[in-house]
This record gives structure tokens, sequence and C-alpha cells, in this order.
């Protein structure tokens, strides 16, 4: 590892063309990044400053001292995106700076170069989920496969099949989806679940239809991290003809998961939840027995005609690294995320008592763990825990003060849905983290406890449910 | 107009070449249809290409077993057929097609 003041004078340098050259025939690995530090600008953005702010006279009489300590927060958002992986930079690098050739131009060098990475990023895309290379379509992400996979499989079946079956569950791009086509006549079922998360699979046997073109169920869930049943779903959809998309953004390069053993139809893959970049993703389509598309971007046909545009190589060629990284190391990142995960809910639940892990206890995916701390609100013990990255409930609808759906869909009930906090486990976390996690949840819950009345109220014997509050 | 009746003559045999895709287990075979580009891969059997040719209003064909032909449109049958010896696209794609695969192939009624 180079010293910063040295990487710092290569940072600088490295834009002259002269070096650029000299720079791509090195490994780039050794000059510009050493593993989770971070570059001149953000070492700044993070000075130490001490503000004490003194109180006024309706401030209770709390004296604050604001001491931001050096350093970022401990990141345990994964479900939201994760850093990537300095391999998958490594592999970037070369067509960021020198190889910018079109993969489409195939009259010259810079094409076929470029062409070739595409087809090699493919190919590594495809031998994580067992399927042929031919059947992965470059997107700009998760989203867009998912529009693409339900708006049209629907449009393209549209004469005869008018049905859609999906969860109440799925991710909102789903659900818009779903919405605009039911706008546009289509009729859709939104299948309930079981209050552990898992769908119900004789529940999903009987909604389907003669005329069910397409039934999209997504494979992890992003807020409670619940696997769903995809491999009996699978055996259903093909056993009635029905095409089976599954959202698999938060679990492809997590668990195992194979097209062909699953019978999975269509599926859609990001590129920034497996420690990739962000702006990529892909759709995985299969061929036999064909699924029928109506492209939803139209231009010069690349992409098989399915998605016109020019394939962004540096983006690509990240998202097959890591997707060869995740394919090598999937177990050995499952064992040690599954230690993690156990020793923060164990942790938290020796020493804070009513905490409830929303989600089944066995089928969810142990990076993603959500926890409601009863009579604590999530935001204000989010606010509690400043250095630690985390989030309640999911990134999409942390604009809006409406408790998540999902856990609405769970059937909690809307304290329990307010004090959600969702922790994320991934590659790049450490045991030292989760202790200081750990230390802190629990610190802060008491604490916030301690003010609370509901909790005094409840610790002296009264049924919350009985008040009557009053209206103002 | 040409070019449509073209397209439509050109998916309809892409229709037919990827059912047999999917019916049958051919080593290597692979069909793809973009641009106006048909493209038939047949493994061992060699790979046939056909497209529209809008400013003649032909469909070309490349053949691995017969070489290359270009086909003009009769609108009385509504068929293609090679100017010089007059036998039809239907024909010589069934013939080959046939042949290289065992099975009867009917690539247009």
């Amino acid at each position: 590892m180079l010293s910063r003041q040295l990487q710092r004078n290569i940072l600088k340098v490295a834009a002259a063309p002269s070096v650029r050259l000299s720079l791509a025939k090195q490994a780039p690995r050794v000059v510009l990044f050493s593993l989770r530090t971070f570059s001149n600008t953000a070492q700044k953005q993070n000075a130490s400053t001490v503000e004490t702010l003194t109180p006024n006279s309706d401030s209770l009489g709390f004296e604050t001292t604001a001491i931001e300590k050096p350093g970022r927060p401990i990141y345990l958002d994964m479900q939201a995106t994760s850093p990537m992986d300095p391999r998958v930079l490594d592999a970037m690098l070369p067509y960021l700076t020198d190889l910018y050739g079109n993969p489409h131009s195939r009259t010259h060098q810079y094409g076929w170069e470029t062409e070739r990475a595409v087809e090699e990023a493919r190919e590594q895309v495809a031998k994580l989920i067992g399927a042929d290379p031919k059947e992965i379509i470059f997107t700009s992400g998760a989203t867009e496969a998912n529009n693409l996979s339900l708006k049209g499989v629907a449009h393209f079946y549209k004469g005869k099949k008018k049905h859609i079956i999906t969860t109440q569950i799925e991710h909102k791009c789903v659900l818009e989806s779903c919405r605009v086509l039911q706008e546009e006549g289509f009729d859709v079922t939104y299948l309930p679940v079981q209050p552990n998360g898992l769908i119900d699979i004789k529940q999903f046997e009987e909604a389907i239809r003669p005329d069910t073109s397409i039934v999209s169920i997504m494979s992890v869930n992003n807020e409670i991290g619940v696997i769903q049943p995809i491999e009996e779903i699978g055996k259903i959809c093909r056993k009635n003809k029905v095409f089976f998309h599954t959202d698999a953004a938060q679990a492809v390069g997590k668990i195992p998961m194979d097209v062909n053993a699953m019978n999975i139809d269509l599926m859609s893959i990001s590129g920034h939840k497996l420690y990739g970049p962000k702006g990529i993703g892909a759709i995985y389509v299969r061929r036999r027995p064909r699924v029928r598309l109506e492209a939803v971007q139209s231009g010069g046909g690349q992409e098989r005609g399915i998605r016109s545009g020019t394939v962004p190589t540096p983006l690509v060629v990240g998202l097959g690294a890591a997707c060869k990284i995740a394919t090598e190391e999937m177990e050995y990142d499952d064992q040690r995320i599954s230690r993690l995960s156990k020793r923060l809910i164990d942790g938290i639940q020796s020493k804070v008592e009513q905490v409830v892990r929303n989600g089944d206890d066995v089928h969810t995916y142990p990076g993603c763990v959500n926890l409601s701390f009863s009579y604590v609100e999530g935001e204000s013990l989010l606010m509690a825990l400043k250095e630690i990255a985390l989030s309640s409930g999911s990134a999409c609808t942390s604009a809006s003060l409406e408790p998540s759906y999902v856990l609405r869909a769970l059937g909690a009930d809307d304290e329990m849905a307010h004090s959600s906090i969702r922790f994320g486990i991934g590659r790049f976390t450490t045991e030292a983290e989760i202790d200081y996690v750990i230390n802190h949840v629990v610190g802060h819950v008491n604490k916030l406890r301690d003010m609370s009345p509901l909790w005094e109220m409840v610790q002296e014997g009264i049924d919350l449910k009985s008040i009557q509050w009053s209206q103002h | 107009m040409a070019s449509k009746v073209a397209d439509h003559t050109l998916e309809g045999i892409l229709d037919v070449l990827e059912t047999i895709g999917d019916e049958h287990d051919i080593a290597g075979y692979d069909v793809e249809y973009s641009q106006g580009v048909l493209t038939l891969k047949l493994g061992s059997g060699g790979t046939y290409v056909l497209n529209k040719q809008p400013p003649n209003k032909q469909i070309w064909l490349s053949s691995p077993k017969s070489g290359p032909k270009r086909y003009d449109y009769d609108t009385a049958s509504g068929k293609w057929f090679y100017a010089r010896d007059n036998h039809t696209i239907d024909e010589v794609l069934n013939n080959e097609l046939s042949d290289i695969l065992g099975f009867d192939v009917k690539l247009l009624e």
C-alpha cells in the first residue's frame, strides 16, 4: 500500500494522457486503491469539529455538545446499495481510460476489444445464474429489467392473456408497472403474504387462471429479507404454462440461483446490490421454451432488439467481474454473513426485550435483519444512531412518512411498522462493527424507552389497546 | 410496400425456425433476427443468412450449400422467386434444411 501523500500525488498526475497510457499498462490495483480507504476529498469532508449549542429557554435545560468524530459512519444498509469491490474497480479501469471504443463499432480494433469484453462479462453473468450467455440482456438496472419483463410480456401476449399475478410485498417498480398495466386494461392479482412474509403456495396456485400470462414474485425481499419458495413456484408455473418472472436483485450473488432448476423464465439482476457499479443491471430471458417480449426501448436493435442503446462497456465489465467474484465467494460470504447476522440478533435480543424480527426465521437471507423495537420510534432511533448508516424500511419509500407497505402486508400494526430498523450485513462488514452496533443499539433503545411514557405504562401492566386517547 | 412483404416473409420464416429450435435439440442451433437480417446457425451444417435488400426490393440468401441467391417478389403468386431459373425461396430452403436436419421442414405455406 502506498502512502497517503503518494496516492494523492498519483491521483493528481494520473489525469495526464501520457501517464494514463503507461498506467493502463500497469496493474491499476497497485497504483490507485488501498482497500477501503478514501480519497483526499472524502477525508476533508469528515474533518472533526466541535460545536456546543447553548440551550434556549424551551430546551428543558439540555445542553448539547455536537462532537463530530472523524471518519464515516459504519455502513449497514447493504440492501440500499453495496460498496464496490476493489477488484471490480480494477476490472473496470482499463475501460474507463484506454479501451473506450463502442462495442457496436464493427470496423476497428476499439470496437472489437470492447465487444470482446462485453461478451466475456455476459458469460460471467450467465454462469452465476446457470443460464446461457445468449439469454442475458444488459439494462440500466433491475428497475428497467422489471419494467421490461412485465410490460414486455404483458403487451406481447395481450391478445389472449390478460391476467398477471404478483405479491403485495414486491418492489415499488413492479407494483407501479402492474398498476400501469391495470390502467391499460389488464387484471392484476396482488397475492397477500402470511405474517412470516412468505406467500401461501395453495393460494397462489388457485389464483392462476387460463388467461394468466406472467407471474412476478421476488426471490429475496429488500425490506425483510424473506426468501420465497422459488422452486415450488417455478414448478407450478411451468405446469400451468405461465411465465415466471422473479426480481432477483437482492438474491443474485448471495443465495444460489439456478434458472433451470427453479424453472425461472425471466429474472432481474441489479449491479449495485452485488458489489458492482451503479447504473447497470441485466435481464435474463429464457430461450427454451422461448419467452417473447415487446421491447420498451426502441432504437438500433442492440441486445437482440430487446434493449436498444450503446452497451456501457465499463459498467458491464464491472457487473461481470462482480458476478465472477460472487460465483467464487458466495459460500464463504454466506457463512461469514450468517455468523455475523446471528451475532447481531442474539446480541440485541439477549440484552433488550420485546424486539421482534420481521420475516420468517428460517427462510430469510441472513444479511437482511429487520427488527422492530416495541415502544421506540424507528426514526428517532435512527437519528440517535448517528455513527451507523441504517434504514427503516426501504430507501425508495424513505421520503414519505408512511410506514412501509411491506410491514403492513405482514400484518404488523402501525406502531410496530414505525419502529422497525433494517440492518444490512455484507461482504465488508466486520465483527467489530457488529459489536459496536449491538452496544449502541442496546444503549439507545434503553435510553429511548426510559423516556417513553408508553413503556412506563406497559411496565406497570397497563394494556395500551384499552386506552381511549383523546382527540385534538 | 415490398419492404413490408419482405418483413412478413422473414418473420414467418423466423417463427418456424424458432419452433424447430424449441422442439428439436440440435447442436449449435441458433436463430437470430435483428435489423432485417435473419441468421440461422446449424452448428456443423453451416450458417444461413437471409436479409432484406430494400433498394432492389429483394430478399438475399446466403446458403452454405448452394451459395448466394437473390429473390424477387411476384405479387401474383405471392412467392419469392429466383429470376434465373424461377425456383422459389421456399423450395430451396425446405429442401436444404430438410436435408441437413434430417426431418421435413416447411418454412412457408
